[in-house]
């Protein structure tokens, strides 16, 4: 997942201002309804926000981010979607679902986590190559935390 | 020492970091959870372990029974915490605590389920001599409703059986407007469910509860009293201790009141029994079995530290011997919270000095989610008088500044000066009477830095105080005083 986008605003006509507080009050009803998009178009202006990823408003701590993103340009991240133990493999002893090295597809299963016995699946939501495996298998996992590193690829790209 | 070796904490905000302080204290190890909304918040940054459970909405996070529970597993958590709100009455939490191995800080699952219920709770009072107010069991019809609470009488409100917080509680002045909401679908909904009950409705009580701690053994002792009384929207924003003017036989009362309701709901750890008073009449309302926001005026006016003996007392340990109700002096709390949230804090400065206490979560940058009750700060003062306490919050909450976030500081600082609050002759009634007399409800600062700050005086006119507001800019040194 990227970063949230900045707002971009796309103004038309002589009206062009937009009080802080209406934009907050619009981040708001963003938040609370968990939308990731609202546009707002009054004849006037034109207002779109758009979350990307789903990182909310509050993660987005000034100083000294504990979750800080290393991620550079063009590269996504696969991760947790819960609490547990992360298995790498269907069962000791099989091959890896995934390997640097390999291109993984959206909806693809890579990897297991186990949260109080009961097993889920990891699956990506991303296309990519995978450059990164970023937890040990058998390693345990909070929520949000990077397991797969991939190099993302256009659904045209081979 | 304890018998916990790692404490995890199921909660965030000040009271996260409220219990994170008593563990250290006491060398028991300690894992925060949070959320993304959370990261790098004080309690995360204060406890030796932290696991992120799960987005903002604390359904998905502070809720989210299965990640907490594997957090606690994994990081070699054998207690959890769950401070107040979110799971802190949940009683199938406290079962699969249990059911991990794990020691849940609070009273039985029993005890849970029944405190979770007024009607059951209202009947053990009843069971015990306690008195209660006029009310119903869990109604199912509007038939029924209208019939019963043509007994009661009005005014009345129909409450949900289970919850707390003052949510779904409405109220009716008379059979017309009862007749109104009973049309309205959510109180339909909740009838045909039987989820909710009638009680008669107090005009203008006084909110007064006892602070118990009981042993797993039954032994029981309540350890004071506090005033909730001020409040604002059923949120109580001062509270103090002991409550002013209380006569000897009704605090007696009381006390040996919320110790038979306690022991007789199978109550154990840290809990509170909260009562409506009216004149010389009292009323059970419920028990609270958890660690409440307010248990801070306690600790300061008896020295005990209540974190510590729910800990101690949910591990098994016996009641020893405390300090009895009545300690001297007086202790005021002030509750400050956002007015809206979703701003970042800037500029921050505590009060101090002599008697100040200040329990907190916030820091420099740090911004106030949505998603999560906006309390930033709680300000207690302590002093041998109550004269002296009051004077001495006035002063500590003069200092505090909260910058980039709008708070309900100017509503605090007028209850302290209004002549009521200063006589100690108040109810709960006492924040409306304030606000319909022109009191500013909310302290705003401008991007800028200018601020435009409320501040309420005393007037002296024919013997009566009024209340005005003065606007001021910052920078203007000293009070305004009307």
């Amino acid at each position: 997942m990227s970063r949230r986008r900045p707002v971009r605003r796309l103004f038309t006509g002589k009206e062009a201002g937009l009080p802080i507080s209406e934009l907050e009050g619009l981040v708001r009803i963003m938040d609370e309804n968990r939308l990731t998009e609202v546009t707002v178009d009054d004849g006037y202006r034109r207002l779109a926000l758009k979350r990307d990823g789903g990182r909310p408003v509050g993660g987005l701590t000034a100083e000294g981010d504990v979750g800080g993103d290393p991620l550079s340009a063009g590269l996504v991240t696969v991760q947790a979607p819960a609490v547990g133990i992360f298995f790498r493999s269907p069962s000791p002893g099989m091959s890896p679902f995934v390997e640097v090295g390999k291109v993984i597809e959206p909806g693809q299963v890579v990897g297991l986590i186990e949260t109080l016995k009961v097993i889920s699946e990891v699956t990506s939501d991303v296309r990519g190559l995978v450059i990164g495996i970023e937890v040990d298998d058998g390693g345990m996992v909070e929520f949000g935390q990077t397991l797969l590193v991939c190099e993302e690829m256009d659904q045209g790209q081979p | 020492m304890s018998q916990f070796g790692t404490m995890l904490v199921a909660n965030r905000g000040e009271i996260a970091l409220r219990v994170i302080r008593t563990c250290r204290e006491k060398g028991i190890g300690t894992v925060a959870i949070y959320s993304r909304a959370d990261e790098g918040s004080l309690h995360v940054r204060h406890a030796d372990r932290a696991c992120c459970v799960g987005e903002a909405d604390a359904r998905d996070s502070y809720m989210n029974v299965p990640n907490i529970i594997s957090a606690a597993l994994e990081l070699g958590a054998d207690a959890v915490h769950p401070g107040y709100g979110f799971l802190a009455e949940d009683a199938r939490f406290s079962e699969i605590c249990s059911a991990h191995g794990l020691s849940f800080i609070g009273p039985s699952a029993d005890a849970l389920l029944l405190a979770g219920d007024k009607c059951r709770m209202r009947a053990v009072a009843e069971g015990c001599g306690v008195p209660v107010l006029p009310g119903t069991d869990g109604i199912t019809s509007r038939p029924e409703a209208l019939r019963k609470a043509g007994d009661i009488g009005y005014p009345l409100v129909l409450k949900p059986r289970c919850g707390g917080g003052g949510r779904g509680i409405r109220y009716a002045a008379h059979e017309d407007a009862f007749r109104g909401l009973l049309e309205e679908r959510e109180v339909r909904a909740s009838l045909e469910s039987g989820r909710s009950f009638l009680e008669h409705c107090l005009q203008r009580p006084r909110h007064i509860e006892v602070q118990v701690l009981a042993d797993r053994e039954g032994d029981t002792r309540a350890v004071g009293l506090r005033d909730c009384s001020v409040q604002r929207s059923r949120q109580k924003i001062i509270e103090e201790a002991p409550p002013p003017r209380l006569d000897r036989a009704m605090e007696a009362r009381l006390t040996r009141d919320a110790v038979r309701v306690s022991k007789a709901s199978g109550f154990s750890t840290a809990g509170t029994v909260e009562f409506l008073v009216k004149g010389n009449d009292y009323y059970f309302i419920e028990l609270n079995p958890r660690i409440q926001v307010e248990h801070t005026v306690t600790e300061v006016l008896t020295g005990l530290d209540l974190v510590w003996e729910q800990i101690r007392l949910a591990g098994g340990s016996v009641l020893g011997r405390h300090s009895p109700t009545g300690a001297p002096g007086h202790a005021i709390q002030a509750r400050i919270y956002a007015e809206r949230p979703g701003t970042m804090v800037g500029d921050l400065r505590f009060p101090g000095g002599p008697g100040v206490r200040v329990d907190t979560h916030l820091r420099r940058g740090c911004l106030i989610p949505y998603f999560y009750d906006p309390l930033l700060m709680k300000v207690i003062v302590q002093a041998p008088t109550r004269a002296g306490a009051r004077i001495r919050l006035r002063r500590a909450l003069g200092e505090t500044r909260i910058g980039g976030v709008e708070t309900n500081l100017p509503l605090l600082k007028a209850l302290l000066a209004s002549a009521a609050f200063e006589e100690g002759r108040y109810h709960t009634g006492l924040v409306e009477e304030l606000e319909e007399g022109g009191c500013p409800k909310r302290e705003a600062q401008s991007p800028a830095g200018g601020m435009v700050k409320g501040e309420v005086g005393n007037r002296a006119s024919g013997g009566r105080r009024s209340l005005t507001a003065v606007a001021a800019r910052d920078g203007i040194k000293g009070a305004q005083w009307a």
